[in-house]
């Protein structure tokens, strides 16, 4: 390798890693879940997921980070089963946590006032995170609970 | 700003007939700059070819160099040109804001209007922009256009000066798939306007001083944070007389 090539290696390597700004890493994982329910919900419902980090921030972590939310449409009756991939941004936060509520009044307000008053509520963490693909059974066995209710 | 347009028009009104007929009254000017504005026995237009005044109004003629160095908040400075053939002016910069902001820079100037009360300047430059502080991190190429514009008057020199800069950020993207990782980059722009009102007081023909005030709107949308400097010019020791 001649003088010349060495040069241009040597740029090129410094521009490569050195004028980097945002440097993000996403993880991709596909979340296949079964959903229990204390009852069968007849009833044609939305079931609202969201999926959180376990622990999320900097020097101060708090519990629970949203990475991503999204609706399963059940047509005749509850969702019993969803599969999703997500990107979860491993380096601002830790652990995963899939927390999801059913909607039987269809208003999008968990327990909203004027609306059905017992929506079926649940959480799991995820202990296999980080993996590419996580089986898990997500049963919604509470009621009216916000996410933060249920953990940690 | 208005002030010292107004400023500057009004000196020049009262000031260059005088200086003109003093001009044609000396058949032949013992000591005329080169350049045809500077006569240093006069004190009318003694300063007018100074060091200085070159900065402020960016450009030189061959041969002459010129420093400033400047601090203030935020903004200090380290600013050196060399004046070359056809009007051409290389400079170099190093700027920081508080430590925290970094950027060398090469230029080359060139001045378009040449009078004697009057200096317009253009200026390119290309640098290096680095934000090492970990939340505000930026490094990328930074370019910028300038222009410079001056009316020496006596003494002083009030001034402005305006640029756009331009900075490219590139960033990585890694997509961690069960197939593996995915590396992509994307790139940014970014953009930093600047204005800066000041005067130049011309000390000697080789020393000067510079009191400024910036107007910087880094990183734009960001909001503006304005500021000022102080500065000492010199430069042009051993230039023939």
């Amino acid at each position: 390798m001649n003088q010349h090539n060495t040069f241009g290696l040597a740029v090129g390597l410094l521009l490569a890693t050195s004028c980097i700004n945002n440097d993000v890493v996403l993880f991709e994982t596909e979340l296949v879940a079964s959903v229990g329910y204390l009852q069968a919900f007849d009833q044609p419902a939305t079931l609202h997921i969201e999926v959180h980090h376990a622990e999320f921030g900097g020097p101060v972590p708090h519990a629970l980070g949203l990475i991503a939310s999204f609706e399963v449409e059940g047509e005749t009756r509850a969702p019993d089963s969803w599969r999703e991939t997500i990107l979860v941004p491993t380096e601002e936060g830790e652990g995963l946590v899939v927390y999801a509520w059913l909607d039987l009044d269809n208003d999008g307000v968990l327990c909203g006032l004027n609306g059905a008053g017992n929506e079926p509520v649940g959480l799991i963490k995820l202990a296999e995170f980080p993996s590419h693909n996580l089986e898990f059974e997500l049963l919604l066995d509470g009621v009216c609970l916000g996410p933060e209710r249920l953990y940690p | 700003m208005t002030f010292w347009w107004l400023l500057s028009v009004g000196l020049l009104l009262v000031e260059n007939p005088t200086a003109e007929a003093e001009t044609s009254a000396t058949p032949e000017p013992v000591t005329a700059d080169e350049s045809g504005h500077g006569d240093r026995d006069n004190p009318r237009t003694r300063f007018l070819e100074s060091a200085p005044f070159d900065l402020a109004g960016g450009g030189a003629r061959p041969g002459r160099w010129g420093v400033e160095l400047s601090g203030g908040w935020p903004w200090s400075r380290l600013r050196a040109q060399v004046g070359l053939a056809h009007g051409l002016t290389p400079l170099l910069e190093f700027e920081t804001a508080l430590g925290r902001r970094f950027r060398p820079a090469i230029g080359l100037g060139l001045r378009w209007v040449d009078r004697p009360h009057v200096r317009l300047t253009g200026e390119v430059l290309l640098g290096w922009l680095f934000v090492p502080v970990p939340e505000l991190k930026k490094r990328g190429p930074q370019g910028e256009l300038r222009i410079r514009l001056a009316f020496p008057v006596r003494r002083v020199a009030p001034y402005l000066t305006l640029g756009t800069r331009h900075t490219l950020l590139t960033d990585r993207l890694t997509i961690e798939r069960a197939t593996g990782p995915e590396v992509s980059r994307s790139y940014r722009h970014n953009w930093t306007g600047w204005a800066t009102v000041g005067l130049v007081v011309a000390i000697t023909e080789h020393v000067g001083i510079d009191l400024g005030i910036d107007y910087p709107w880094v990183d734009a949308p960001t909001l503006p944070i304005p500021g000022f400097h102080g500065g000492l010019m010199f430069g042009g020791f051993g230039r023939r007389r």
